[in-house]
């Protein structure tokens, strides 16, 4: 209840927003009727998620053997989808730890992405087995025969790597959510999600005693998320690395793929941002720092990939180890040269386009490359599995992917899947977190007082918009 | 606990005044309970809060975690005993990880156990304060001073004096 | 029995297995009453395999084999050892024998097909027995016609005794059944085959190969040398160290400038195109030079692929070769003459036991139009084929293991066939059929003067001269029949040095004319020359030997076209086992079709692609269409095809699959009646279907690669520096002596074994650094690869022993067939795909078996997540199916991509299942798995070692692979036992490791090939480069500088 006679102090980055209960305001307005293109969207990720089922009974009813050979289309869609959970992870932990004032407002949805995208990835070691029913053999429960999985194995590593990375990122997800959950319990004015709300926030209700004990709780979620985040697409390397398959047997494996992981999850989460922004009018929230914010992260992060292609040719070149040249010779001349440049020109040459402002600066540019990016990504995963076991040691089997039906209906479903999951947290959960933007945001004061942080923050937008931010806006 | 489950309910539009009305409380001995819709190191400057002993979950989960990586992996690989691919039967690189994967896992599980804990969550039972209002997790703060009856009068002039829009008394 | 075995059927079998039984034991009682399983008949015991003695007839080479089966199912087909023939192995067509024998299309029973009705109606034998009796009754004298195959044996006697009776004729038609079998080059120092292919089908392969190996194979020192002349390379050409290429018809200069002098350059000119000639003269100087220098020397054939004009004029050269007469060819004039009379209407009834005439008899004979017009057409064949379809009367036979039988494959050599079961089905023995036709007609045919009414006691009293009494029957029967112990047949060919060969020009070689005149039939006696000679070609006079310019049939712009026999389906009759269509063909790689060999150079001028259909023509209504092979295994002016396939009305499997060659050839052979095999030409026409390799793949898939990419896999070493390293003293086991020592060296990881107290249960004694050392027991191999010719019998029998099952087109193109064990073969280690295609690829062809290593640090172990693959203590790879989910990893990390995974759960269509082995799990869909060097046979000799209370002796283990292989590259055995068989092989200079530089520690040892001269491209390892020396006077050598 700002009264007209204080003057109203505004956020360097939220100008628009003028106060807390506009923060709630905003978030509910996502919580509210769904348009006709939610519903569309929603029944297309749902008939997707039909055909994958389809397929996969398919392959539990008929065996494996509709699918393409061997490791291929599955295992690529499992690491394409473990990769994009990264960035997630990263915007609401690391940067959380590094205080980046720019990631109040767009962690939720980050985060949201990465739990929907482990629990996609997920999917596909249970899918790419030859008996899915016996996917619990995987798993270190005890039975009276004393059977014990192989602890040795990269797969037990990724069974447990990716569990691990899924309970905590659902738990930080979680607990994020409280406060705004109650938020949302004290906002809304359906008797329905009231009762559904009330039980979520656990009764939360911002006492002092909660708030003292959720943040350092919340602090060191974020310090344990840190290194997971960096370890699971290690772990996830590993099956490669550690593997004896010329391609895959490479020390730079760990490094490469998480640098990876967090391109194709940055890109991911601009694919998803632009159009939320654009949906349910963010731009009060989703500002040029944050779009300027993730493009350099995107460069970073693409570059370091760059890198990492030019390290591993040439020391196929310089090892001068017959295997390991020919897979790589193949990877860009032989059958699957247009994958191999695909994966060169979306991941290293397209996102150096962002070192121009004026692309970094417009939305529909940075979009388009970020899909790039997201296309660029799947195939690196496809060019590291595909070429290297169709092109390994023993000459006689070299073989021919063949990509069937089933393959396709496994990688749409995929997204149907992402995306439906996605689309309901956008529907019933605050998509903002309210609690948190208020952080970034001046408090109500009655009598003025100094608020030094919003200098830099004013800086901030300065050294990323010379032009102002009503002008961004206006474009 | 041992704070009076009586007492009086200020409803505070802006940080300073609700800070205010937390300092001169204090000095008058009150114990207190204050809403806030975002954590403010104000209020906790006010209120004089000491760092959360959460830290001891996380790290005591994450030790656990460790050691029950360690036995897992190892205790099992003992129990069936198989050589594989001339790997020695306890392989400490291999079982590094599980361990690593183990050690955040419960490390994690342990610090939101801590936070449920010491947070009181979820809020089963009476709430400490009695008196919450809904705009608390909006955009007013709240200060709920535990007072017994004969001392509301002085609650209620702290908190208009200091700025509070709206005072409620608890008539329990 | 295609609604599932039923209990009753179970229980005749069981019977019959009763009855087989007692004839080990050796009465000759059939036992007739069922045996419940509660009182198991004697020596039945479940589980424990009862072996038969018996003789393979799956081909004129008639090989000793032992039958195991099961619980009265016969499940497996293995050598005799004792056998002089198959000197106890088995080539891929025996192997597949089972599979004949449960072939789910076989007939159920006899069927007669009325006038008017398409549907045959199933009749019992003595309904159709008396039909067909009733018909020969009515039947004008001298119109009824058997028409036979090659009989050697009492059935023979006893046709021609029915024949005489009832006044008919008998006409033989085995065409490829007149090679001498019982020639003897084991020890020979060169060896020159014009065109017999006796790795393949010539002859006795099984013995040949057998042979071959011990002349051709490398020991202390010395080997062979193998020369191959003829149009093109077939698996026997491709083992040869020379190719002396010959357009068809002019392989009798070759064999004339041997035996005496003439211009080779002329030779080289008139025995094939102009480019290539001067290589072409190159090679024959060589030979000339290998010729003189060799003093056992032998040339073999003729065989099918030189089967053209002048072949009189090669045989009467190659009989001053070997100072000895090559039997004439197998005469096909009397059928001719059938089909004249046929036409004529002459003929009312025909009784056939050929195999399948309708398919092998050339086009140009018009067989098939012939027999329509012959009105009671009766057919003996146990299985549906195109002369079936023509029948009016089928009587199925038995297969050969599941009836009475004998056989004669060579003189001296007299054979038993015992059944192994009793028959699957509703079939009897043709000897029994003749018998109860004979009865229907009231002839009671005798043998030793007394009536016989039941073939066993015919075939007894047949055999009363060599054994008589019961004792000695018994004898013959466990011993498989009556012949001189051990050692291949003496009677053979012997050597000649050049003054013997002038000394005795051509002498009939007794036994083989014998041979000859029992195989060739009617061929015996010699044939009027008036017969009609073929419209087609001039032909010169009959008989004459003096060389012709060649003429040939077709289109004369045409290219020649060489038809030949196939290793896997001969001339057909084994084409329908699914095993032999899906095992790749030795040379082309190339399974579940045919394919037309056609050289590189041609190819490119016709704009030829590999696996683009072509359309063969030889005459108006004779063509066949079939996917170009391109390879320059073959002539540049010559195509050739095999024969098997292309069958109409074969069963579910060889339904359209393939073309038939056979369609395109014209008239036989003036001179000698032969069929003319090499004497076709035929326009060459592509339809425009080509290869679809990506998405769907369709067409021609050649599975595996031609060149090595530089790998290592199949290495080879010169003859010279061989004898270098040999004189240094022998080598050591490599991997383990050396290598490791060098890894030491490096610092590498090198497994220590550590000895602790067994009795801590952790941790397990020597399992500190990853190896159990309790291990006396290393199970490993060696594969000579001096020795393997490729033929693929290991595959075979390894699918036959582990119940590896076939997938069928679709998935092979897929490259996901499930053979445990593969023949890979590679041109020499050349890189690029082209080198393949250069003229002197085929000269250094490496065949290699490639199996599971189990690796002593195997890749595939640590990274299975269930244990499902993981090491046992005596050194084998386990694979557990039944832990097993499917990650797949194993397989990707396996470097010699050995492990396969069942994509399916693959069917056996009933009854193939009966054939499946008791003691190896039948796995499913989504379940990895690969070779366990048959480790039920392993457990089964150290059940029986420990029931003993000794330890298993060296060699008494076998895998399937071993035991069945005729050239016995493989030896297998305790690696640790520094004694053993195994080690003593390995510790060899030749010895090296599949991808060995990866340091897993594989089982198997392989060794290296060994070639004449230094090998092109480098054995690698092998030799400096002034070792490579001698190439201006070697074929290899000039072809490379001609290739270029």
């Amino acid at each position: 209840m700002v009264t007209e006679t204080q003057a109203v102090t505004r956020s360097a980055f939220h100008p628009e927003v003028e106060s807390y209960e506009q923060v709630n305001r905003d978030a509910m307005r996502l919580l509210t009727r769904p348009g006709r293109g939610y519903l569309a969207l929603l029944a297309m990720s749902v008939g997707l998620v039909g055909l994958l089922v389809f397929a996969e009974l398919h392959n539990i009813i008929y065996g494996l053997g509709m699918i393409g050979d061997n490791w291929a289309v599955m295992i690529t869609t499992f690491v394409f989808w473990v990769g994009i959970g990264h960035a997630g992870t990263l915007i609401s932990a690391i940067l959380y730890l590094f205080r980046a004032p720019w990631r109040q407002a767009i962690y939720r949805f980050a985060e949201a992405m990465t739990v929907f995208a482990v629990l996609t990835a997920a999917l596909f070691p249970l899918l790419h087995i030859g008996r899915p029913w016996f996917f619990y053999w995987l798993l270190p429960l005890p039975s009276q025969r004393g059977i014990w999985p192989n602890f040795r194995s990269p797969l037990l590593w990724d069974v447990f790597a990716v569990t691990t990375y899924l309970t905590v990122s659902s738990v930080f997800f979680y607990i994020g959510l409280i406060p705004d959950i109650a938020a949302a319990r004290d906002t809304t004015t359906d008797p329905m999600r009231k009762k559904v709300y009330g039980v979520l926030s656990l009764g939360w209700r911002g006492t002092d005693r909660e708030w003292r004990h959720f943040t350092r709780a919340y602090l060191f979620l974020a310090a344990l998320a840190t290194p997971l985040v960096l370890s699971v697409h290690s772990v996830v390397s590993w099956d490669f690395a550690v593997s004896i398959v010329p391609g895959w047997h490479t020390t730079i494996f760990a490094p490469y793929f998480v640098a990876g992981a967090i391109l194709s999850g940055v890109a991911m989460v601009v694919t998803i941002m632009v159009p939320v922004h654009r949906i349910f009018r963010l731009g009060a929230y989703f500002t040029p720092v944050h779009y300027d914010r993730l493009a350099k992260l995107l460069l970073l992060t693409s570059l370091i990939v760059g890198y990492a292609y030019g390290m591993e040719y040439f020391m196929a070149y310089y090892s001068g180890e017959l295997y390991e040249r020919d897979v790589f010779w193949d990877r860009v001349t032989g059958d699957y040269w247009w994958a191999g440049w695909s994966m060169i020109t979306f991941n290293a040459i397209v996102p150096q386009l962002l070192w121009i402002k004026k692309i970094r600066m417009n939305l529909n540019a940075f979009f388009i490359i970020s899909v790039f990016v997201n296309i660029g990504m799947w195939y690196e995963r496809f060019v590291i599995i595909v070429p290297s076991l169709s092109h390994s040691y023993e000459p006689w089997k070299f073989w021919n992917l063949h990509m069937t039906w089933v393959d396709a209906s496994l990688l749409l479903g995929s997204f149907g899947w992402f995306f439906m999951w996605f689309l309901l947290f956008l529907r019933y959960l605050p998509g903002l977190s309210i609690a948190e933007i208020k952080e970034v945001l001046p408090p109500p004061m009655k009598h003025q007082g100094p608020a030094h942080h919003q200098h830099d923050e004013a800086e901030m937008v300065a050294e990323t918009l010379p032009t102002g931010y009503k002008e961004w806006e206006a474009r | 606990m041992s704070k009076l489950r009586t007492g009086v309910l200020g409803v505070f539009p802006h940080l300073d005044t609700a800070t205010e009305a937390i300092r001169r409380l204090r000095r008058e001995g009150f114990e207190l309970t204050v809403y806030s819709p975002t954590p403010r190191h104000e209020v906790e400057e006010a209120l004089g809060t000491k760092e959360s002993p959460v830290r001891i979950f996380t790290l005591m989960g994450a030790f656990a975690g460790t050691a029950a990586g360690t036995a897992l992996a190892a205790w099992a690989s003992i129990v069936w005993p198989l050589v594989v691919g001339g790997k020695e039967i306890i392989s400490m690189p291999a079982f590094s990880v599980i361990m690593f994967e183990l050690t955040i896992l419960i490390g994690a599980l342990s610090t939101v156990a801590g936070l449920f804990l010491l947070g009181r969550l979820p809020h089963l039972g009476p709430p400490e304060a009695p008196m919450y209002h809904p705009s608390f997790t909006g955009g007013n703060f709240g200060v709920f001073a535990h007072a017994p009856r004969d001392r509301y009068a002085d609650v209620q002039r702290i908190m208009t004096e200091s700025g509070s829009e709206e005072v409620l008394v608890d008539h329990r | 029995m295609s609604d599932g075995m039923k209990r009753r059927t179970f229980l005749k079998v069981l019977g019959a297995s009763g009855a087989a039984t007692a004839t080990v034991g050796c009465s000759t009682r059939e036992v007739e009453k069922l045996i419940p399983y509660t009182v198991p008949p004697e020596d039945i015991v479940p589980g424990v395999p009862t072996w038969y003695t018996s003789t393979c007839r799956e081909c004129p080479a008639g090989c000793g084999i032992h039958v195991e089966t099961h619980e009265g199912r016969v499940t497996k087909v293995e050598g005799n050892p004792e056998h002089p023939i198959s000197h106890g192995n088995l080539c891929p067509r025996g192997q597949a024998s089972v599979q004949g024998l449960y072939h789910p299309d076989r007939y159920r029973g006899p069927q007669l097909m009325e006038f008017g009705v398409d549907q045959p109606r199933e009749v019992s034998w003595s309904q159709a027995e008396r039909v067909v009796a009733e018909e020969i009754r009515r039947a004008p004298r001298g119109s009824v016609v058997f028409l036979t195959g090659g009989y050697t044996g009492t059935l023979g006697t006893l046709v021609d005794q029915f024949v005489g009776a009832i006044g008919a004729r008998r006409v033989d038609w085995a065409p490829l059944e007149d090679a001498p079998r019982d020639l003897d080059f084991a020890d020979a120092d060169l060896l020159v085959s014009f065109g017999a292919d006796f790795l393949e089908t010539w002859g006795s392969p099984v013995d040949y190969a057998w042979q071959f190996a011990r002349m051709h194979g490398y020991r202390n020192g010395r080997r062979g040398r193998f020369v191959w002349v003829g149009p093109h390379r077939p698996l026997t050409g491709l083992n040869s160290d020379l190719w002396i290429q010959t357009r068809p018809g002019t392989e009798a200069l070759v064999a004339q400038a041997l035996a005496g002098g003439a211009d080779l350059n002329q030779v080289a000119q008139q025995t094939g195109p102009a480019e290539g000639a001067a290589e072409r003269a190159r090679a024959l100087q060589t030979l000339q030079q290998w010729w003189g220098q060799s003093a056992r020397r032998v040339a073999m054939g003729p065989g099918a692929a030189v089967q053209g004009p002048n072949s009189q004029a090669l045989r009467a050269a190659m009989a001053r070769l070997n100072g000895r007469a090559a039997p004439p060819p197998a005469d096909a004039r009397p059928l001719q003459q059938l089909v004249a009379a046929m036409n004529a209407g002459q003929v009312r009834v025909i009784l056939m036991d050929a195999s399948n005439p309708v398919h092998t008899v050339p086009g140009g004979l018009k067989f098939a139009e012939a027999l329509r017009r012959v009105p009671v057409r009766v057919s003996f064949s146990g299985i549906p084929d195109e002369t079936t379809k023509l029948a009016t009367h089928i009587l199925p036979q038995s297969h050969f293991l599941e009836r009475w039988d004998d056989y004669v494959p060579r003189p001296g050599v007299f054979e038993l066939v015992q059944p192994a079961m009793k028959p699957v089905f509703n079939t009897k023995a043709v000897g029994e059929i003749v018998l109860g036709i004979a009865a229907g007609l009231g002839i009671a045919p005798t043998a030793g003067g007394a009536p016989m009414t039941t073939w066993l006691d015919y075939l007894r009293a047949a055999w009363a001269g060599r054994a008589g009494t019961a004792e000695a029957w018994r004898a013959a029967l466990k011993r498989g029949g009556v012949f001189p112990a051990g050692a291949p047949g003496t009677q053979g060919l012997g050597f000649t040095t050049q003054e013997q060969a002038a000394a005795q020009q051509p002498a009939g070689a007794g036994g083989t004319a014998a041979v000859a005149g029992t195989v060739g039939g009617a061929a015996a006696q010699p044939q009027p020359a008036q017969t009609p000679p073929p419209a087609a070609a001039p032909a010169p006079a009959a008989g004459s030997a003096a060389y012709q310019a060649p003429a040939y049939e077709g289109p004369q712009d045409g290219l020649h076209l060489v038809v030949y026999p196939s290793l896997r389906f001969f001339d057909g009759r084994t084409a329908n086992r699914p095993w032999l269509l899906e095992l790749p063909d030795p040379i082309a790689k190339v399974s579940w079709d045919s394919f037309v060999e056609i050289h590189p150079a041609t190819a490119a001028r016709l704009e030829i692609e590999q696996g683009d259909e072509l359309e063969l023509t030889s005459g108006p209504d004779r063509s066949v269409r079939a996917r170009a092979y391109v390879w320059p295994g073959v002539m540049r002016d010559t195509v050739a095809l095999q024969m098997g396939l292309g069958q109409e009305g074969g069963g579910r499997w060889t339904e359209g699959l393939g073309a038939n060659p056979m369609k395109l050839l014209g008239s036989l052979d003036p001179a000698t009646g032969a069929v003319n095999y090499a004497g076709m030409r035929v326009s060459v026409r592509k339809t425009g279907a080509r290869n679809v390799t990506r998405a769907f793949p369709q067409g021609l898939v050649e599975t595996g690669v031609r060149v090595q990419h530089d790998r290592r896999i199949a290495q080879a070493v010169g003859l010279t520096t061989l004898a270098r390293l040999d004189q240094a003293g022998p080598g050591i086991i490599p991997g383990e002596d050396q290598h490791i020592e060098e890894l030491k060296g490096a610092g590498g990881f090198v497994p220590e074994k550590v000895r602790t107290d067994p009795a801590s249960s952790y941790p397990p004694p020597g399992t500190e650094y990853g190896e159990y050392v309790d291990g006396d027991t290393r199970w490993g191999m060696v594969i000579d690869l001096a020795r393997c010719i490729g033929c693929g019998a290991c595959q075979v029998a390894c699918s036959a022993e582990n119940n590896v099952p076939v997938v069928g087109p679709t998935e092979v193109r897929k490259g996901r067939e499930m053979w445990w064990l593969r023949i890979e073969r590679y041109f020499g280690v050349s890189r690029h795909p082209e080198e393949a295609m250069r003229d002197d690829a085929t000269d250094d062809v490496r065949f290699l078996p490639m199996l599971c290593q189990h690796c002593g640090q195997a890749p595939c172990e640590p990274v299975c997540p269930v244990y499902a693959a993981y090491h046992t203590p005596d050194g084998l790879n386990g694979q557990v199916y039944n832990r097993c989910v499917g990650t797949r990893y194993c397989a990707q990390n396996c470097p010699w991509k050995v492990r396969v995974f069942n994509w399916f759960t693959y069917q056996f269509a009933e009854p193939l299942n009966w054939q499946l082995n008791p003691d190896v799990t039948v796995r499913e869909k989504g379940v990895m798995e690969k070779c366990t060097f048959c480790v039920q046979r392993i457990h089964e000799a150290e059940r029986a070692a420990a029931s003993e209370l000794r330890t298993v002796r060296d060699g008494e283990i076998t895998p399937a692979c071993v035991q069945t292989c005729p050239t016995e590259v493989f030896v297998f055995g305790n690696m640790s036992d520094r004694n053993s068989a195994v080690a003593q092989a390995a510790r060899s200079n030749r010895g090296y490791r599949a991808l060995g530089e990866l340091n897993t520690h594989p089982a198997i040892v392989y060794l290296k090939k060994v070639t004449l001269h230094e090998p092109l491209n480098g054995g690698h390892d092998a030799a400096p480069a002034a070792q490579g020396g001698g190439t201006e006077h070697t074929p290899q050598g000039g072809q490379t500088q001609g290739g270029h």
